[in-house]
């Protein structure tokens, strides 16, 4: 089938051709206001083609096979208007050991299964606290991936995904709390209770609120809030924007861009991590790599069509990414996406961190993140899950409030500690592995 | 196909209490420059379907693009409504429809062939490219869908609908050591591929702003006035009251429903928003909404009060309210659910020197980057913005973010223009996953007191 495409997109003018064909399924049982809601399940077939033509590339995909045909021929004509990209595609076929992505307990786990954790995060959440609705998804998915080029290269793997997002929702007057958590991998080991219980106590920390008064603060960004706001730092080593000279790391290889405090590893094939694998979106193997070493730049994330440009090997960072979401398409052509990110741990722990600096605020959950200036590293969001620290101590949270600055300049100049401890994040097709960061001269507007 | 979706309704219908089909067709040009390069051409092709059936008050859905095996698909959503039920279905009673609805369209992008599409925006790409030494990059977007929904439910509604969007952005980018700023034109409609031509000037616009954007200083951390356009009025009532006002968020809530009780104040007088699915030309135009019910225009607030909300046929029956055609779905693999289409601050009668005259200390916020609302807390940003001081426009400055409180920043509303105007953009709105969906925006010049604005 996928032999008979390449010969076809051959005969329609093409001069190498790459097939990506993704398949599969996913059943999620979602809850709200404390009830068990719906069961949804998806089935997903989708291919999608490349072509080079004479060097430029061209790109098509459908979820309907009757229409490859077209598909092929629309792929070779929009190739026509591209400029010579001097990229080939890879031949050397990898495999798929070393990374755990398969894990049978979650194919067998019967929605009957599912309904029950979610019911017993239900639950959990009203014995705490009746008057908090609970909302969130508990489900699985089997994903299946292959591609198959001109080069020689023909490969799969396939991966199982168990994931929940687990929320609470307190109304009081017209104040409005809202905490949640949400943990996937790709093994059957993921601990909802324990997912609930970080909801849980969320809110034992937020349900009283307290002012504070504006300007600059020690900030302690939690290891979600750290990993959110590491997204301007994959703007800046994506390679497209280093290669359009919009990224402020352009020029910046091997020099101080962060803290000597900080080292960040990327690791694609972090263990059951959902977005690990053997390799990327376009047949360039993953493997581990230093993105920052003690502050100083290491790495970019490169894909096939950049690779030439920069004049750099691809690092398997050619990821089908269906942007809003963060999760793979076929749908979508590859670019480089950078994959799960590991900040590596200090050596003092959270409480002696808090304790140190006395006054303060911790940052957990931003809102609007997006709307800044991430690729020059500005960022403006909402406080959503803030808390006032005095003495040492969380006195309460803090809402009606922006935090604000420099990525760049807060990382580099204003680290105070790095926590001992870490957690992992999900954001998505990414798993972030980040400790607490502990900064100073932050602005916070009330 | 619609004889195959009726023989499955009447096998399974007697199954359980509700059932509907959705079968989806479409196709997607789409085209992006950055910086000098062509970076991709595609077309796409997608033809799937979902299945979602009620039983005892929960929902089975099940989606899928391998169309041979539908009642397969249609036994699993039975299954999985069945696995949870156990209370009372409720949905707003609507009368059947059989309908077919055709595009009607200003200008069709299918009659323009690839060649031309990519030539109009390498036009803009080149012009932005070409504009001065200090414009470094660019991004410049187009796309258009087409999309063929049919519609049926066991209640005898029976629909097949044709849809376009149209939409795409150019963005100037400078890059100056550290920094890099970029500004925008976007454009957008459902109806009218002429959205997308003759945007030179505001591309010329754009590059000039964007290079000023180098020398602006970042706005300076605070609570302001501030001036809305027209573009960021739009964004701010999606944000600051759209979602708040989307039936799901209240239905089963009894604390929610007490805060948003009919007739509850929540602005001045002159305030009046709504919220419509019959506005020709917005990316948030809509027959039928995705469980067959027709739209209308829903005012929300009406003389700064309550008025009504944007439901699904389960919200509004459980509310005991009329609904409103607002369930959508981004695509045949999600349910539908609670969403916006074309979200509107009504125009008032004040000028804009009126409104700017008195502001001794403020902000004069301009277009958007997006927003993000939870619950009573919004932020929003501006691409953007200039001081005002002493009743004039000043300096222009930077990375203008702004963010409220529902319960307290409409009530800041205390001018409102009339300058009304349609907004669309390439991006859309974001909710449990179903992101972007097309919406558009609308609105005049506003002023709005006591904001606050992230900064330094």
């Amino acid at each position: 089938m996928l032999e008979d495409m390449i010969e076809k997109a051959r005969a329609y003018g093409a001069d190498a051709c790459e097939v990506y064909v993704q398949e599969g399924t996913t059943s999620t049982v979602k809850f709200e206001a404390s009830r068990l809601k719906s069961v949804d399940s998806n089935q997903t077939h989708g291919i999608a083609v490349r072509v080079l033509v004479d060097e430029r590339l061209g790109f098509g995909a459908a979820s309907d096979l009757a229409k490859i045909r077209p598909l092929l021929q629309a792929a070779v004509e929009s190739a026509s208007h591209g400029e010579k990209t001097g990229m080939s595609f890879p031949s050397s076929v990898p495999t798929a050991d070393g990374v755990r992505l398969e894990d049978e307990e979650v194919r067998k786990r019967p929605l009957e299964e599912l309904a029950e954790s979610a019911e017993g995060a239900i639950r959990k959440i009203s014995e705490y606290d009746p008057a908090i609705l609970a909302s969130g998804s508990v489900g699985k998915g089997d994903l299946h991936i292959r591609i198959v080029n001109t080069a020689g290269f023909d490969s799969e793997y396939r991966k199982t995904v168990l994931s929940a997002w687990m929320a609470g929702q307190l109304v009081e007057g017209k104040n409005i709390l809202f905490c949640h958590r949400e943990s996937a991998g790709t093994t059957a080991s993921l601990d909802f209770d324990a997912l609930t219980a970080r909801v849980i106590a969320d809110f034992e920390i937020s349900r009283l609120n307290v002012d504070i008064e504006g300007g600059p603060k020690t900030v302690i960004f939690t290891p979600r809030a750290a990993s959110a706001l590491f997204d301007v730092l994959k703007l800046g080593v994506n390679g497209r924007n280093v290669e359009k000279a919009i990224s402020p790391l352009r020029d910046k290889m091997g020099e101080q861009i962060l803290s000597e405090g900080m080292t960040l590893v990327e690791d694609g094939r972090l263990e059951e991590a959902v977005g690990s694998a053997p390799f990327d979106d376009e047949g360039t193997i993953v493997e581990k790599k230093t993105v920052v070493d003690h502050g100083v730049l290491k790495s970019f994330a490169i894909d096939l069509r950049t690779a030439p440009k920069l004049n750099l090997p691809p690092t398997g960072n050619g990821f089908r990414i269906y942007s809003f979401l963060n999760v793979q398409t076929y749908q979508t052509p590859p670019s480089p996406h950078s994959t799960n990110w590991l900040l590596l741990p200090g050596d003092r722990s959270y409480d002696e961190i808090l304790a140190d600096i006395g006054d303060g605020v911790v940052v957990d959950v931003m809102a609007g993140l997006f709307t800044g200036n991430l690729l020059s590293g500005d960022f403006s969001a909402n406080l959503m899950l803030a808390y006032k620290i005095s003495n040492g101590r969380i006195v309460g949270r803090i809402k009606n409030a922006m935090v604000s600055g420099n990525f760049y300049a807060i990382f580099r100049d204003n680290l105070v500690a790095v926590s001992r401890e870490t957690e992992r994040v999900t954001e998505g097709f990414t798993t972030n592995v980040f400790p607490y960061l502990c900064t100073r001269e932050v602005m916070i507007s009330t | 196909m619609r004889n195959r979706i009726r023989d499955l309704i009447g096998k399974y219908n007697q199954q359980c209490d509700y059932m509907e089909v959705r079968i989806e067709e479409s196709t997607e040009t789409s085209i992006r420059f950055s910086g000098r390069e062509l970076e991709t051409i595609s077309t796409r092709a997608e033809l799937g379907g979902c299945v979602r059936c009620l039983v005892n008050g929960s929902w089975g859905f099940a989606s899928f693009n391998t169309l041979d095996d539908i009642e397969r698909f249609a036994e699993m959503a039975l299954a999985q409504a069945r696995l949870l039920g156990q209370q009372k279905t409720v949905l707003a009673e609507v009368q059947p429809i059989e309908d077919d609805v055709a595009l009607t369209l200003k200008k069709d992008p299918r009659g323009f062939p690839l060649d031309a599409k990519v030539s109009l925006m390498k036009g803009y790409n080149d012009l932005i490219n070409g504009y001065s030494r200090e414009i470094t990059s660019s991004t410049v977007v187009y796309f258009d869908r087409y999309h063929k929904i049919g519609f049926a439910n066991s209640e005898g509604t029976n629909i097949v609908q044709e849809k376009m969007d149209i939409a795409g952005v150019c963005s100037a980018i400078c890059a100056e050591g550290d920094k890099t700023r970029a500004q925008r034109v976007v454009f957008g409609s459902n109806d009218d591929y002429s959205c997308a031509e003759g945007l030179e000037e505001k591309v010329r616009e754009a590059c000039q702003n964007a290079i000023l954007q180098l020398r602006a200083p970042k706005v300076k951390a605070g609570r302001y006035t501030v001036i809305a356009d027209p573009a960021l009025t739009g964004v701010f009532i999606h944000e600051a009251f759209g979602h708040l006002s989307e039936g799901d968020n209240v239905y089963e809530n009894k604390k929610m429903q007490e805060l948003m009780t009919l007739g509850a104040v929540y602005g001045s007088e002159k305030l009046n928003v709504y919220d419509t699915g019959l506005q020709m030309g917005s990316r948030g135009y809509l027959k039928y909404d995705d469980e067959g019910v027709p739209t209308e225009k829903t005012y929300l607030i009406k003389a700064g009060k309550l008025v009504g909300r944007l439901h699904s046929r389960e919200t509004a029956g459980t509310m005991h309210e009329k609904p409103t055609g607002n369930a959508r779905a981004l695509s045949y693999r999600f349910p539908p659910i609670c969403r916006m289409r074309n979200t509107c601050v009504q125009a008032g009668d004040v000028s804009f020197e009126e409104m700017i005259e008195d502001i001794d200390l403020g902000v004069y916020a301009i277009n958007t980057t997006g927003g993000e609302t939870w619950h009573e807390l919004f932020t929003f940003g501006a691409e953007r913005g200039y001081m005002i001081r002493k009743g004039k426009i000043a300096e222009m400055v930077r990375d203008v973010t702004l963010s409220g409180n529902v319960f307290t920043t409409l009530k800041n509303i205390d001018a409102i223009g009339s300058d009304q105007t349609l907004h669309n953009g390439p991006g859309g709105c974001g909710k449990a996953a179903q992101m972007p969906l097309p919406v558009g925006e609308e609105g005049p010049h506003i002023r709005i007191r006591d904001v606050i604005i992230g900064g330094e």
